[in-house]
């Protein structure tokens, strides 16, 4: 912005007006004008599909509603009942657990994974172009169809039981079990998106300097030396954004459960997560200020947590 | 100045776009009048290509007798509770819809549909099923006409029961020794799933309840604990399993697939069955009887949103379309059973293998808990599974347990 006034200024400069703090003060409402009216597509869709429900989300949560109530001024205000009713709640509560032991089951594992392809299709070995597209393929499958893809690996009759069958092992619903259904929806959920890591990995791995590792070579430092005192290092921008783009994800997962759970966090809300809980009462119970304030303890959750990673890896990365 | 001019022509577009979004749906009805031919939409879920046709049809026979009306089908394809919800937010709902009776008592208290007694001949009503009507019934008021309902009964395999020598069961001893006959090379003798919409006929048998005359909790008793109790024992003893177990995706399948002998499943079956399971020779019959008998009733009913500005001509759609002439559209085919008492002899003369269906609904009570539907039957369903998954063994206490998180 600044260097474009300058060229403004430099052409009433060419007129033979003077720059004088008038015009210079017109040149800036202008290009002020200007501005807004170029952005103002997005501002106003900006307003009315986020900002707005943003807002109405959050006013909502403090208030006792569904969308069968009509009008939403007319809903009767709770305080923060709401909020406490979740903390009360043990569905909640359950919900809140399995999300976090989704994410903290996730979200490393899935990043080492991704660095570790990253790693591997970033060297000069052969047919890396396939690897790169085969690895990403999954990211860019409906996660519904890697659900329901998954059940037929699974189930009673599924290809891993037909395989256990030749050791003799007896067929097992894996995602009918109270304790394997949760880590089910994790390996979907990291087979899935680990593409997605994996690229912006690469994009990373790509900025480094040939140059360090030339030096580096030089000095005599081993493949493994590089990678801790080089790569890593450098790759610290990009560990950082993908913990936070990953971390955001995990704890709004949603469709896998979905499908695996028929839509109600079964067996026994092993499955269930605090989206598909938020859904569950929004629309299916008819309590959406309930919802709201579920999605707003989410949103704060996610904040702090992103905060926190701020913390460790900030300084240098300055996002 | 000539930006400013530019300035002002791209505010005055923004807005009148603006307000002609607004002025479009205030104009329609402003320039309605009585003589012209008024729309009504009508919401519904997607559903098969013969329930499709069957709707098809009875809407041309509707506008035949009726030029002045035009129905307008909207058909939601994606979640229909979550999309009309928001329809409902937003006012744009339509006239008339589709509403499952299990949701029904939370869309009367909240007075998003209309009471259709004014526009109803009272003698007239009496010819539906009262157990069905009064799933749409509050303080009196009848806020819904069914158009067709379905209720559980025990589909069974003949060539298996022919080859085991067994008779159709007809009490819950007879069920448990025909499973235990059934079961063998691999078939269980009955599929059933951890569903509450499956064990509450059984509940219901044993003289239990799951909610007493005020809409108070009732399932945490002994009698309750009974039905559960036997449903579950099925598993335990080796004679059921659930779809899931079985390699199929819901209990029809099981039959279809010859994995189980028997299933408790409604009409929905017979379609199925004709192109899933063709070459299966399969029967029908009422449910085993416990204490005594015991079934639940699933219906869907048409209702009329309170937002309509056609109030007429909406109820003559609803009566039309649950009146006479269109339930015997709905008896002939044979996806459902008519609503009406007088319709239920076309439907048994033209199938009479599937008159325990139609038997069944004096026993029947609909599928439906009061405005908490959906948090009772997650509870319940949730008592079924702890049951199965060996978490609780004690079905009066899983029900209790149940019954406390209600609380």
């Amino acid at each position: 912005m600044p260097s474009l006034s300058k060229t403004e200024i430099q052409k009433n400069d060419m007129k033979g007006k003077g720059p004088t703090q008038n015009t210079f003060k017109k040149a800036k409402i202008r290009e002020a004008i200007d501005g807004w009216l170029f952005s103002l597509p997005f501002v106003i869709s900006a307003l009315v599909f986020f900002i707005g429900p943003l807002i109405v989300a959050f006013l909502l949560s403090f208030k006792q509603y569904s969308f069968l109530d009509g009008s939403i001024l007319d809903a009767e205000w709770v305080g923060f009942s709401n909020y406490i009713r979740a903390f009360k709640d043990p569905v909640f509560r359950k919900a809140l657990l399995n999300t976090t032991i989704y994410a903290i089951g996730v979200v490393p594992t899935q990043l080492v994974i991704a660095l570790a392809l990253a790693l591997v299709v970033n060297s000069k070995i052969k047919g890396k172009t396939f690897f790169r597209t085969a690895y990403y393929i999954p990211t860019i499958t409906s996660t519904v169809a890697v659900a329901i893809m998954f059940m037929f690996l699974f189930k009673s009759d599924g290809v891993l039981n037909k395989f256990l069958g030749l050791f003799g092992v007896n067929p097992y619903t894996w995602y009918d079990n109270i304790y394997l259904a949760l880590p089910l929806i994790m390996l979907m959920a990291i087979w899935s998106s680990i593409g997605l890591y994996m690229i912006i990995f690469l994009a990373g791995l790509q900025d480094i300097p040939d140059s360090l590792y030339e030096a580096a070579s030089i000095d005599g430092a081993s493949k493994w030396q590089q990678l801790i005192y080089i790569t890593i290092p450098m790759l610290k921008p990009t560990i950082f954004f993908n913990l936070v783009v990953s971390l955001i994800g995990a704890y709004q997962i949603f469709d896998q459960a979905y499908v695996i759970s028929d839509g109600n966090g079964g067996p026994l809300n092993s499955t269930m997560t605090v989206v598909l809980y938020l859904y569950k009462m929004g629309f299916d119970e008819f309590d959406m200020g309930y919802a709201c304030a579920i999605g707003f303890i989410l949103f704060v959750i996610i904040f702090i947590l992103t905060l926190i990673q701020k913390k460790f890896f900030g300084e240098e990365t300055k996002m | 100045m000539k930006k400013l001019s530019l300035l002002l022509v791209v505010l005055l577009l923004t807005t009148s776009l603006l307000v002609g979004c607004g002025g479009g749906a205030s104009e329609d009805t402003s320039s309605e009048s009585k003589e012209e031919t008024v729309t009504i939409k009508l919401g519904m879920w997607s559903s098969s290509p013969a329930e499709t046709e069957l709707i098809d049809n009875q809407i041309a026979e509707f506008e035949k007798t009726h030029p002045n009306i035009n129905i307008e089908k909207e058909v939601y394809t994606d979640d229909y509770m979550q999309q009309l919800q928001a329809n409902i937010a937003a006012k744009t709902e339509p006239d008339v819809y589709y509403l499952d009776v299990y949701q029904a008592p939370a869309f009367i208290e909240k007075e998003v549909i209309l009471p259709l007694d004014e526009y109803l001949d009272q003698e007239d009503v009496k010819d539906f099923e009262e157990n069905l009507l009064n799933g749409f019934m509050k303080d009196g008021k009848i806020y819904g006409l069914p158009k067709d309902y379905n209720t559980l009964a025990l589909f069974y395999n003949k060539d298996m029961f022919e080859e085991a020598g067994v008779e159709v069961p007809t009490t819950w001893q007879e069920l448990e020794k025909a499973a235990k006959k059934l079961t063998k090379d691999g078939v269980k003798g009955i599929v059933l799933s951890n569903d509450a919409a499956r064990f509450i006929p059984f509940i219901y048998q044993a003289g239990g309840k799951v909610l007493d005359k005020n809409g108070n909790i009732a399932f945490d008793s002994e009698a309750a604990a009974k039905g559960l109790g036997f449903y579950y024992s099925l598993f335990e003893k080796g004679y059921a399993d659930t779809p899931q177990n079985l390699g199929v995706g819901w209990n029809g399948d099981a039959l279809a697939q010859e994995k189980a002998a028997m299933c408790i499943e409604g009409g929905w079956m017979i379609p199925f069955m004709k192109q899933a399971g063709p070459d299966v020779n399969y029967g029908i019959a009422k449910l085993p009887k416990g204490e005594k008998h015991g079934d639940l009733a699933f219906t869907v009913a048409y209702v009329m949103s309170k937002n309509t500005e056609h109030k007429e001509a909406a109820a003559e759609v609803i009566k039309f379309l649950t009146g006479k002439k269109a339930q015997k559209m709905v008896a002939e085919s044979g996806l459902a059973i008519p609503s009406r008492k007088s319709m239920a002899k076309v439907f048994t003369e033209k199938y009479p293998e599937r008159k325990p269906l139609v038997d069944m609904v004096q026993y029947s009570k609909v599928y439906q808990f009061g405005v908490k539907s959906q948090k009772i039957i997650d509870e319940l369903n949730n008592a079924g599974q702890r049951l199965q998954k060996g978490v609780e063994n004690d079905p009066l206490k899983s029900l209790k347990i149940a019954a406390d998180n209600l609380k």
